[in-house]
């Protein structure tokens, strides 16, 4: 067989070429032909990646270079594509779960005018194009690129419904936002730059390692760099202060809210880490404060969504919880299990979101869970696929979630009992809040129009067929990661991204609990998590929480203010600057200046033209007086 | 031969195009000798790339010691080739603005084109100075002719402004002049002038001034937001998107190879200045409320990254400069074209007033998101200045 890898350029080509074809003859083509080119390039894409996935479990992995991309005098950034353990997992993530999506989407944006739908799918192509880019870049411009690229589909998206003002103030916001976090990653890169004159994976980690003589990186250069790469990735995976655009970004179409703000690109920032797993093992400092920006998020949007009444905002808080989770994986330097955590997320949330999805196109549009109820009886299939979601992201055994999301809580107790309290506390939140919008949408009454109820159906195939394979894989994906406690050796995630990590692992060296404790910590969190659970489901699906919220609950309804804080701290004082500058500054001081030129020229030519009277006698008078001065001048002068 | 024909194509045809008395012959002319001259600079890069048809040299005032030297390298294709290009765009996409007087306009339009292909081909000072001045002064009739309602003052402010820079610019080539070796105007003689570190002070602030008026960088450029927003659109492209590359190239070209040791010493400051532009220029470009300020206030902020880029004296910031004047150009006149259509469309260019856009037309949808990224993407990927 020949080597494969070679092929991996395919990988992006497809998404590229749908989107070019999609984009450009939107208006030529009717919806069935876009729905395919739109979904056929995703899947060509998934079965490329699934062979280089196999020639990668086989033990093949390359740093493949096409071109070079930018070469100013002896520094040069190379076309070039990493193909290994870590980026392989990500490609399978990526066009699987996305070539779900897409075939989701021919049925869930089938109203749109056929331009329209033409250009959804161009836009949703050329995202799948820029965030396989990103993971498959072998240095870190590549990744730039991918991550700005996503950044603006991401954009276009939130915004597709662009007649609403809100929906675009909700696009800008995601923009602006990442584009903050995007400065420090570019700092980064120059800085790296800067030190080592490459930005090639390779290079750069391996500079990261070199001690003594051959010494590239001081301690402050490793904690700087990694600390811009980290706010970074808070702009982009949302994690304080930089979360507050996810939320608003549900504005998008639900397909886009699954892919991008919950399977994919919000997981960015987790690849971008995972990937340069040696700068961080490094800097113990930066890990401390991943840990607990981490930690901090994945509570403080936990507590959010409890309170939450749109289904697609609870969804969103709690992805920006799950992800605080992933960074308190990669802040204990449990690089695989934020990986792992990445991938059962990515089935059980793009689950969750679509299974949304269904729901709002049953409800004609309506989002608000205070007016569903019931919906069980009238939608089979997403109300299991959507329970079994449930199941996984609170953590129930023998589902995907309780896997990744033990294996984090057991490397947060290695650190300290106190982020395990606070971590498996967000657990039981998770467990309430996803519970809570669980009976409240598809238990007790039907509580919207009679009309709505009229017209409640289950969804059609395109959208069921998706939401029963991303259930299976709710359910088995965990099997990847059978932890040691349970099984010696069947972690086969673990060995398979052994080589990524390989280095992080002999420098943070090993440090087991005794498996008693690991039985003791599991067994814990699922009887308390299920006692939760219970709890929440009797409390809900007879007395739904549909009144206001009042008192410390308004506080968590209203997002604990930060929006406004926001508001009131940068972007007030910044548009006020910039009405003084322009007023002021503009038009007095500067052009002030500059006119006072002016009128002082004009000013002195008036006093100098007053002597130009025209009467000789003046005349005559000035030239004796001027004789007479420069004669006294030589004459005192000479002497 | 490349050079000579980049310089006399426009400036004959524009000299012609002033008898023309019909509207479209006149347009039509013009856009036949943009075109020609986008012939011209393409086959100047590919089929006819050898070094003896890139040169050209012929006497031209011997008695002064300058010559009609041109030359067309690395440096002044990129930007050869952005007028090359912007000409023909700018010609097309306000074809349907109908204009008085067209023969006058156009040939007006394209002396500016002659001028700005001489100055980024000159290998002598006197004859830089020359185009300079020869891309400038059509210019200021195009606006105080064409121009909006406000256009007199505005166009005599913009005229002292970059004339005084100018003339600032003559009294220093003057002097470099007086000290070279063999009292000559040719820019290997300038290069190996010798200047004392207190002659490169005044003669840096003097060249900087010229050029930092031009491009503006602040706090010289209060001119460039009234003068966009006056000058008819056509013009204003030519301005943002082609004529502030002169001052860039300036620097380029003549600032930092002349007197080097001054420009290493005041690096610091300009960048200081250059930056703090940029932060100024970007607050107050978000509450411009007329499309035309809005872009007139971010490309101030563009070229003082590239007067940043510039100081920071660094091959690959120096590169970066190059491509990003290059990118910007085409960008900003991309930006131009949205506005003017959709200030032909709607009548207005009130963001406030309007809203929705995307909706009622795609085309334009597309367009402004579009361009608006660019701009965007480049200006922060050439960021590498350091």
């Amino acid at each position: 067989m020949s080597n494969i890898l070679t092929l991996a350029y395919l990988v992006p080509l497809f998404p590229l070429i749908g989107f070019l074809v999609n984009g450009l003859l939107r208006k030529q083509l009717n919806k069935p032909l876009i729905g395919i080119i739109g979904s056929g390039s995703i899947l060509a894409s998934f079965i490329v990646s699934l062979l280089i996935f196999l020639q990668v479990k086989n033990g093949a992995s390359d740093v493949i270079t096409y071109f070079n991309f930018i070469s100013v005098g002896d520094f040069s950034i190379p076309f070039a594509f990493q193909i290994d353990q870590l980026s392989s997992i990500f490609l399978l993530i990526i066009t699987g779960v996305g070539f779900l999506i897409h075939v989701y989407s021919t049925s869930y944006m089938h109203e749109e005018k056929t331009e329209h739908f033409g250009r959804y799918f161009a836009y949703l192509n050329l995202f799948v194009f820029s965030m396989l880019l990103l993971v498959m870049g072998a240095n870190y411009v590549i990744m730039f690129i991918g991550w700005e690229g996503v950044g603006l589909c991401s954009y276009l998206l939130i915004g597709f419904w662009f007649k609403k003002p809100e929906y675009n103030k909700a696009a800008n916001k995601a923009f602006i936002m990442n584009r903050i976090g995007d400065l420090a990653f570019l700092i980064a890169i120059f800085w790296i730059i800067g030190k080592v004159n490459s930005v090639g994976y390779t290079e750069v980690l391996a500079a990261a390692q070199a001690t003594g003589d051959a010494q590239v990186f001081s301690a402050f250069d490793l904690t700087g760099i990694t600390i811009l790469l980290f706010i970074g990735a808070t702009g982009k995976s949302a994690q304080i202060p930089l979360y507050t655009w996810l939320p608003d970004a549900m504005a998008g179409p639900t397909p886009v809210s699954a892919l991008i703000h919950a399977a994919t690109m919000v997981t960015a920032g987790i690849y971008m880490i995972a990937r340069s797993n040696i700068l961080y093992t490094l800097s113990p400092l930066t890990l401390d404060i991943i840990t607990w920006i981490g930690l901090a998020t994945a509570l403080l949007a936990a507590t959010i969504a409890l309170k939450q009444n749109d289904i697609k905002k609870v969804l969103a808080y709690s992805t920006v919880s799950q992800l605080g989770y992933m960074f308190l994986a990669l802040g204990t330097g449990a690089y695989v299990a934020a990986v792992f955590h990445v991938m059962t997320h990515a089935f059980f949330k793009a689950l969750l979101f679509l299974g949304s999805g269904s729901v709002i196109h049953a409800m004609g549009g309506e989002q608000d869970i205070r007016k569903m109820g019931g919906l069980s009886k009238h939608m089979k299939v997403t109300n299991f696929t959507f329970l079994i979601g449930c199941l996984a992201i609170a953590g129930i055994p023998g589902l995907s979630g309780f896997f990744s999301k033990d294996e984090i809580l057991a490397n947060a107790f290695i650190k300290s009992p106190v982020i395990y309290g606070i971590g498996l506390f967000t657990a039981l939140l998770t467990a309430f809040y996803m519970f809570r919008l669980y009976a409240t949408t598809f238990l007790g009454k039907f509580r919207g129009t009679h009309e709505q109820e009229h017209h409640l159906h289950e969804s059609p195939a395109a959208i069921t067929i998706p939401l029963i394979v991303l259930a299976v894989l709710s359910v088995v994906g965990g099997y990847v990661g059978i932890p040691a406690f349970i099984k010696e050796g069947a972690h086969s995630l673990n060995s398979f991204l052994s080589p990524v990590v390989a280095e992080s692992n002999t420098i943070l060296g090993e440090h087991h609990i005794s498996h008693s404790t690991e039985w003791m910590l599991a067994g814990i969190s699922t009887v308390l998590i299920i006692i939760v659970v219970i709890f929440a489901w009797t409390k809900f699906s007879k007395r739904p929480d549909t009144e206001e919220a009042t008192g410390f609950g308004k506080v968590l309804a209203d997002k604990w203010y930060v929006d406004e804080l926001y508001e009131k701290i940068i972007v007030n004082p910044l548009e006020k600057l910039g009405g003084f500058f322009n007023r002021v500054m503009e038009t007095s001081v500067i052009d002030g200046l500059v006119n006072g030129v002016g009128r002082l020229v004009n000013y002195g030519s008036r006093q100098l033209r007053l002597i130009q009277s025209g009467q000789v006698g003046n005349y005559v008078l000035l030239m004796v007086l001027s004789m007479l001065l420069i004669f006294a001048i030589q004459f005192f002068l000479r002497k | 031969m490349i050079p000579v024909l980049l310089i006399f194509i426009p400036l004959l045809a524009g000299l012609a195009a002033f008898f023309f008395r019909n509207e479209k012959a006149a347009r039509s002319w013009a856009l036949l000798s943009t075109i020609l001259v986008l012939g011209v600079s393409l086959a100047g890069l590919t089929i006819c790339n050898q070094l003896s048809s890139l040169e050209h040299q012929s006497s031209w005032m011997s008695l002064l010691g300058s010559s009609f030297s041109v030359k067309l390298d690395g440096m002044g294709q990129l930007l050869c080739l952005l007028t090359a290009i912007g000409f023909p765009v700018i010609l097309l996409s306000t074809w349907h603005t109908n204009f008085a007087r067209a023969g006058s306009f156009f040939g007006l339009l394209l002396l500016s084109q002659a001028g700005l292909m001489g100055v980024f081909l000159s290998m002598d000072a006197l004859l830089f100075y020359f185009f300079w001045e020869l891309a400038l002064i059509p210019v200021y009739f195009l606006c105080s002719q064409w121009g909006g309602p406000r256009r007199i003052p505005v166009t005599f402010k913009f005229f002292i402004y970059t004339f005084i820079g100018s003339l600032l610019m003559l009294i220093g080539i003057i002097y470099v002049y007086s000290q070279t070796s063999n009292a000559s105007f040719a820019i290997a003689d300038f290069y190996k002038a010798t200047l004392s570190a207190t002659d490169q002070d005044w003669l840096f602030l003097v060249f900087f001034l010229a050029f930092a008026i031009k491009m503006p960088i602040f706090p010289f450029h209060t001119w460039q937001p009234d003068a966009y927003e006056e000058s008819p659109t056509t013009v204003t492209m030519i301005l943002s998107g082609i004529m502030v590359k002169m001052g860039v190239f300036g620097l380029l070209r003549w600032l930092l190879p002349l007197v080097p040791y001054a420009s290493y010493q005041r690096g610091d400051n300009v960048m200081t200045l250059a930056i703090a532009g940029m932060i100024y220029a970007s607050l107050i470009a978000i509450r411009q409320n007329d499309l035309k300020r809005l872009v007139a206030y971010s490309s101030i902020a563009h070229i003082g990254l590239m007067g940043a880029a510039v100081f920071s004296i660094n091959e690959m910031a120096i590169q970066g400069v190059m491509i990003q004047m290059f990118s910007h150009g085409i960008n900003i006149i991309g930006m131009w074209i949205v506005v003017e259509i959709i200030e032909r469309n709607y009548g207005t260019r009130k963001i406030s007033e309007l809203g929705g856009l995307a909706q009622k037309s795609t085309s334009d949808g597309d367009i402004i998101p579009g361009s608006c990224f660019c701009q965007h993407r480049f200006t922060t990927h050439e960021r590498v200045y350091w």
